[in-house]
């Protein structure tokens, strides 16, 4: 089974959300977390471990091969990124940035072994053991990169390759197609926010994007004590979202934060343990 | 100074419709039109206006626009400033940029062809690791389009 | 004057301190706020904007769609590789959520069942604060910012300060560092560059910096959050190399989320905050280039 836990904007407590309930869901189940923030994955930090087993994602580009080449332009009109130059009476090159790796020139161009195979690295993914029934799969965005799809993708696939009862799944901020790839086919779509008018934005983006997908969600409200909660109720029911926990600022939250260990291992007799308890339950139920 | 050029294509990034009497864009990639201007012995020869693609694309916008100029036969490119993908893509085709304020094209031209304009602010690249994707298979795309304006 | 508010990724105050800067500089002058952080617009919401006086659809993206000529051979399915075509009850569908509109699939399509279209990307929307008129945009869910969106909002504002509704513009501007970032900074005469005290916050003004420096655009630093990292000195490290002016600290302050969830620029709910009395001082000194003008 699949889970997610998405939210719109970063800094709302997503990774905090999904380390504790990865870590109380793999006491009695055997649980993959994955890290899909790759812009910014700090699963790892929370749970105190490091980035293991790193493996490149490399993404398609062409390189043209000029003597069979003949210069027809075809793949230049088709690319829809507009990577491609040619100039008059010259042979097409790459503007390698703009590159989508879509195969789109390949699959257009007339003269077979023109446009061949070559590939620039955008991102990486890790595969940590956290216990016997915890592993962690994280992206990460190479240096300079903009293009996430292609390394949440990896995420996903690296991820959905391991064995496990439960697949959680942390994304990245927004309501792209990045987030949409790490969402589609969850059972469960868990979305963290704050009741501040900011963050009443961002959930109903994410909740306007769940509709689409057809998905329900389950929002936590994170911080719940420094705003408006009824603002936040009517958007929920708006969109058909269900509020199932509120967790005001909690100084044990933050405390384990910085000590690297989830809240649920570090005070299991906290408030803050028993609402994150709640919320697998919920889960179980589910599964 | 001068410019003793006897044969030139100027291809100036127009704010509006284009013309002469239109002003110079402070963007190159995503300006609506381009002002064709050919200049024979110092002399305004001929004027014309073409649409920028790269107006309207979605992403690349620079390097449609830079296409075109090239394809075009321009050696002079004039905008008030050319983004990094333009800028690479004419100093690929040997097109000289220049800087120019909101002014008059007609002015511009003017000033291009009697004081002169300085460099149009490009060339520095992004640093920090971005990369603009100098190399790969560039080489083979040097000195074409060269066809139209002579020299 | 064109004044780009920058930062990079998100989460580092951007639109907390421009918000202010807008407060304090529309006392003196008439300011165009831009807001081209589409993918997270917020300075309607913390200028409390509810209705726009305009909203425009906007078209910047495209998306497949497969007809009824299809027949279900699956070759499409095999080359997208955003994976965005899925096999249901027989049936091929395109996930509009995903597709980026390569049109990869449409070329090896052997019986042309596969169209590519325009599709709406988002919505531009003219509205007017207290401060002054706000050009904003807001995308549809899983649709990217683009360039075409930025220069579209800016050329509204630059016809502002045509007509003589505004003075100066001051833009918020867009995330990220591809084309929509490029469209943000080109063109304008000053770049505010954000930054907090951490090591990602620094590679992400690397970046800004560089393109704003291709542009020939003259930057300035403030550091957001001083105080939160004390041993860290990239950031002061990074200017001084360059030669870049740091023209404010702004403390981490625990009034700034408050004045968020108040609704009111920090420098209204909080004037004599510490942060915000910090963000007066950068006004200040804007208020010297916009008259230098």
């Amino acid at each position: 089974m699949k889970i997610t836990v998405t939210g719109g904007k970063g800094g709302t407590g997503k990774s905090t959300v999904a380390t504790n309930l990865a870590w109380i869901l793999s006491k009695r189940h055997k649980v993959v977390l994955v890290d899909a923030d790759v812009e910014c994955p700090d699963d790892y930090i929370l749970l105190n471990s490091k980035l293991d087993a790193q493996e490149d994602v490399n993404l398609f580009k062409p390189k043209f091969n000029y003597d069979i080449c003949t210069g027809c332009g075809l793949c230049v009109e088709n690319c829809s990124e507009n990577a491609l130059v040619q100039f008059k009476n010259g042979k097409p090159f790459l503007m390698p940035t703009l590159c989508s790796g879509c195969f789109t020139c390949k699959l257009i161009c007339p003269e077979d072994g023109a446009i061949l195979d070559d590939y620039r690295l955008v991102g990486y993914t890790y595969r940590t053991r956290i216990s016997d029934t915890l592993e962690l799969v994280t992206g990460l965005l190479a240096e300079g990169e903009e293009r996430s799809y292609p390394t949440v993708l990896a995420a996903r696939r690296r991820a959905m390759e391991i064995p496990a009862d439960i697949h959680v799944f942390d994304t990245m901020p927004g309501t792209g197609n990045h987030v949409a790839a790490a969402i589609e086919d969850s059972k469960v779509v868990i979305t963290v926010s704050e009741p501040t008018p900011l963050g009443e934005h961002d959930l109903e983006m994410i909740l306007k994007l769940l509709n689409k997908l057809n998905l329900k969600a389950w929002i936590v409200v994170n911080r719940s004590d420094i705003g408006d909660m009824e603002r936040h109720r009517k958007i929920a029911e708006k969109y058909g979202g269900e509020i199932i926990a509120e967790i005001p600022m909690y100084e044990e939250i933050m405390k384990s934060y910085v000590a690297g260990v989830p809240v649920v291992e570090k005070y299991p007799e906290s408030e803050a343990a028993r609402i994150f308890e709640s919320i697998a339950k919920r889960i179980e139920e589910v599964l | 100074m001068t410019h003793a050029v006897i044969d030139m294509k100027i291809c100036v990034a127009s704010s509006g419709s284009g013309g002469l009497e239109d002003t110079v864009s402070p963007q190159f990639g995503r300006c609506p039109t381009f002002t064709v201007v050919e200049v024979e012995g110092g002399e305004i020869r001929n004027v014309y206006v073409i649409p920028n693609p790269g107006a309207s694309a979605a992403s690349g916008a620079g390097i449609q626009a830079a296409q075109t100029v090239v394809n075009e036969g321009c050696n002079v490119a004039i905008a008030g400033a050319i983004g990094p993908n333009s800028a690479q893509v004419l100093a690929m085709a040997g097109v000289d940029m220049r800087g120019s304020s909101p002014i008059r094209i007609a002015d511009a031209i003017q000033q291009y062809l009697t004081t002169g304009l300085p460099p149009a602010q490009s060339g520095g690249g992004m640093g920090g690791g971005r990369g603009m994707g100098r190399g790969g298979g560039m080489g083979r795309g040097r000195g074409m389009g060269r066809g139209r304006g002579g020299w | 004057m064109e004044l780009l508010i920058a930062s990079g990724k998100g989460g580092v105050g951007k639109s907390t301190i421009t918000a202010s800067l807008i407060s304090l500089l529309s006392k003196d002058f008439k300011i165009a706020a831009v807001d081209a952080d589409a993918e997270a617009p917020n300075l309607h919401i913390l200028f409390g904007v509810h209705d726009w006086d305009r909203v425009e659809e906007f078209s910047a993206a495209k998306t497949a769609y497969i007809t009824d000529a299809c027949t279900n051979c699956g070759l499409c399915k095999d080359v997208c590789v955003y994976e965005a075509i899925y096999e249901k009850d027989g049936m091929h569908h395109i996930k509009s959520y995903i597709c980026e509109g390569c049109g990869a699939c449409s070329i090896v399509c052997p019986v042309d069942a596969i169209r590519i279209t325009d599709t709406i990307s988002g919505w531009l929307k003219v509205g007017t604060t207290k401060y002054g008129p706000l050009v904003s945009a807001e995308l549809d869910v899983g649709k990217p910012n683009s360039g075409k969106l930025v220069t579209e909002e800016k050329k509204i504002a630059r016809d502002w300060v045509k007509e003589g509704k505004a003075e100066h513009i001051i833009i918020d501007a867009a995330a990220g560092i591809g084309c929509q970032v490029i469209a943000s900074i080109s063109g304008v005469n000053l770049a505010i560059l954000i930054a907090e005290p951490t090591p990602s916050s620094l590679s992400d003004l690397k970046r800004m910096y560089g393109l704003a420096k291709h542009f020939g655009v003259p930057s300035k630093l403030v550091i957001n959050k001083d105080g939160i990292n004390p041993d860290y000195r990239g950031l002061e490290e990074f200017a001084e190399e360059n030669n870049i002016e740091i023209i404010g600290r702004v403390p981490y302050d625990s009034s700034v989320p408050r004045a968020i969830t108040a609704l009111r620029p920090l420098v209204e709910y909080a004037p004599d905050s510490p942060a915000s009395r910090a963000i007066v001082e950068i006004a200040d000194k804007v208020k010297g280039w916009f008259d230098a003008r």
